[in-house]
């Protein structure tokens, strides 16, 4: 009685199988890719290789513990570029001004309301009294503060979503880095940054973990902040100008600052959820 | 031997082989025929055999593009973790130098990481043996006008000097002690208005202070009407 039955599935061009057949297959398929997804997972991690040069401490850090936050309080910055300093020092960042991981801006608001933005050399240099912003002459200066700029580690980051390698990447607990060794220095993460953060490291560069032509940006000074450290320019800033520490924890000096100052964000209007507050900014924001 | 073998896939309703008795007063008009045990082996067999190809299939595809297995981002993560810190931080100075910490704690200057000024110390700081031979050199004073000099942005009451008023140049800790700030001031020269002593003794080039720039070539005897008038200015 099944014998036509079979012989006319076998026949034809699509082969007719029951719901028992199907729901049979199902019973094999399911276990079957349960087992392949935990064989996979297994392999891959009793292959990983050993993780070099890592101290005991990075090796017990936890990253879904921290969410790591930064203040600029630009009422206090005296623009004297010795950040700007310590993070090449400290990231082996190219001597070239023209490629930094942070800068300092000078933003001279003139009375009718524009805000004037020079940065000679990225700061690096400090803000002498030889240098002058450029502005209009003869216009009244309302008010002159100093900026200093970083990757603002982005909640929502344009940057991870056009990498075409998946080479940048943001950590649990926030920053945003680039794997030298996937990235392929295409440039796209460069034009996404709304804040001009990276840069493709220059032929001679000397960045630690970076050869020349691949991405570079700020780190919030991964190896340091994992190891109970600050930031190199938060360390170097004479005036506590910049503020590190990890917002899940409400007394760290970041957490204290939001908590007691009015804060703005850069470009809040992109919805990128800028993880860089800044105090004592009004209407420049957007520059 | 269709029958035999795929019991399960029979449309025709069989009678239910040891059905446990629990299972008996179900509502459903037709009976559930569970596959046979040998069935099940048979299924688990090839789920286990698939399972095992194409978990170590997938696993050798992954190698061949990545030596991390599959994209995962810790590694690399733990990579940048690693990095040496060049910077020691506050606590590594201080643990050796206690006299220098202990002015600048009690001075204004009490925020001012050493490092601000130092540089990176951490190859200095690493070892007792490091301390002796790898040794940081001294700012230079070029270090107190990056932050003190006069600049428009600076905050008010930021304290300030215009280079070319002050004692300038690399003179500056020829008053101030750079850990304290407290500032001794030149020995005040008294002399009679009559006998000058000529004024580059003190305000020459490599003098004490600096003639300031855009001043005038006078001759000494005009000295104090100059100087009378813009005392005020000087700090």
């Amino acid at each position: 009685m099944n014998e036509p039955d079979d012989q006319e599935a076998g026949n034809a061009l699509t082969p007719q199988l029951s719901r028992r057949q199907v729901l049979g297959l199902g019973a094999v398929a399911v276990p079957c890719l349960a087992g392949s997804t935990v064989l996979f997972d297994w392999l891959t991690g009793i292959t990983a290789g050993p993780i070099e040069n890592v101290e005991p401490i990075t090796a017990r850090y936890d990253p879904t513990a921290h969410r790591w936050g930064f203040a600029v309080n630009t009422n206090t910055c005296i623009g004297c570029g010795l950040c700007v300093v310590a993070c090449k020092e400290e990231n082996g960042v190219t001597e070239d001004p023209e490629y930094s991981r942070t800068w300092v801006e000078r933003h001279t608001t003139t009375a009718d309301g524009v805000v004037h933005v020079d940065s000679p050399e990225g700061g690096i240099n400090g803000f002498t009294p030889d240098t002058a912003p450029v502005m209009v002459a003869g216009a009244t200066v309302t008010d002159v503060r100093f900026v200093a700029r970083l990757c603002m580690q982005c909640e929502d980051s344009p940057c991870t979503g056009v990498c075409p390698v998946g080479a940048t990447y943001r950590t649990p607990d926030g920053v945003i880095l680039v794997d030298e060794d996937r990235c392929i220095g295409c440039g796209y993460c460069v034009v996404a940054c709304p804040y001009g953060a990276r840069y493709i490291v220059p032929a001679g560069g000397d960045s630690p973990r970076s050869v020349p032509g691949v991405a570079d940006k700020c780190t919030f000074c991964y190896h340091r902040i994992t190891t109970g450290r600050r930031p190199a320019c938060v360390e170097a800033c004479p005036v506590g100008a910049r503020i590190f520490g990890d917002l899940n924890d409400p007394m760290s000096p970041v957490s204290i600052v939001l908590r007691e100052k009015p804060t703005k964000v850069l470009k809040a209007g992109l919805g990128t959820k800028p993880r860089v507050y800044y105090v004592g900014l009004e209407g420049e924001v957007d520059a | 031997m269709n029958e035999h073998e795929q019991p399960a896939m029979d449309d025709r309703p069989m009678p239910v082989p040891e059905q446990p008795p629990s299972e008996e007063p179900r509502p459903a008009s037709t009976p559930i025929a569970w596959p046979r045990p040998a069935t099940i082996i048979k299924i688990g067999i090839v789920a286990l055999v698939a399972s095992v190809v194409l978990g170590v299939g997938a696993f050798a595809a992954a190698s061949l593009y990545s030596e991390y297995g599959a994209v995962k981002n810790e590694p690399n993560a733990r990579a940048w973790a690693g990095l040496p810190p060049q910077f020691a931080g506050q606590a590594a100075c201080t643990s050796c130098h206690e006299l220098e910490a202990g002015i600048q704690d009690a001075s204004i200057h009490r925020d001012v990481s050493c490092e601000s000024c130092h540089g990176a110390q951490a190859a200095h700081s690493s070892s007792e043996e490091a301390a002796r031979t790898i040794l940081p050199g001294k700012p230079t004073a070029d270090i107190c006008v990056t932050c003190h000099a006069q600049v428009a942005g600076r905050p008010d009451g930021f304290p300030q000097v215009d280079p070319a008023w002050h004692y300038s140049g690399d003179k500056c800790l020829r008053c101030h002690d750079p850990h304290s700030i407290v500032a001794v001031r030149p020995p005040t020269v008294t002399h009679p208005l009559a006998n000058l002593p000529e004024c580059t003794t003190c305000h020459a080039p490599d003098g004490l202070k600096q003639i300031p720039a855009g001043h005038e070539p006078a001759a000494d005897a005009i000295c104090l009407s100059c100087h009378g008038q813009s005392a005020n200015q000087r700090p």
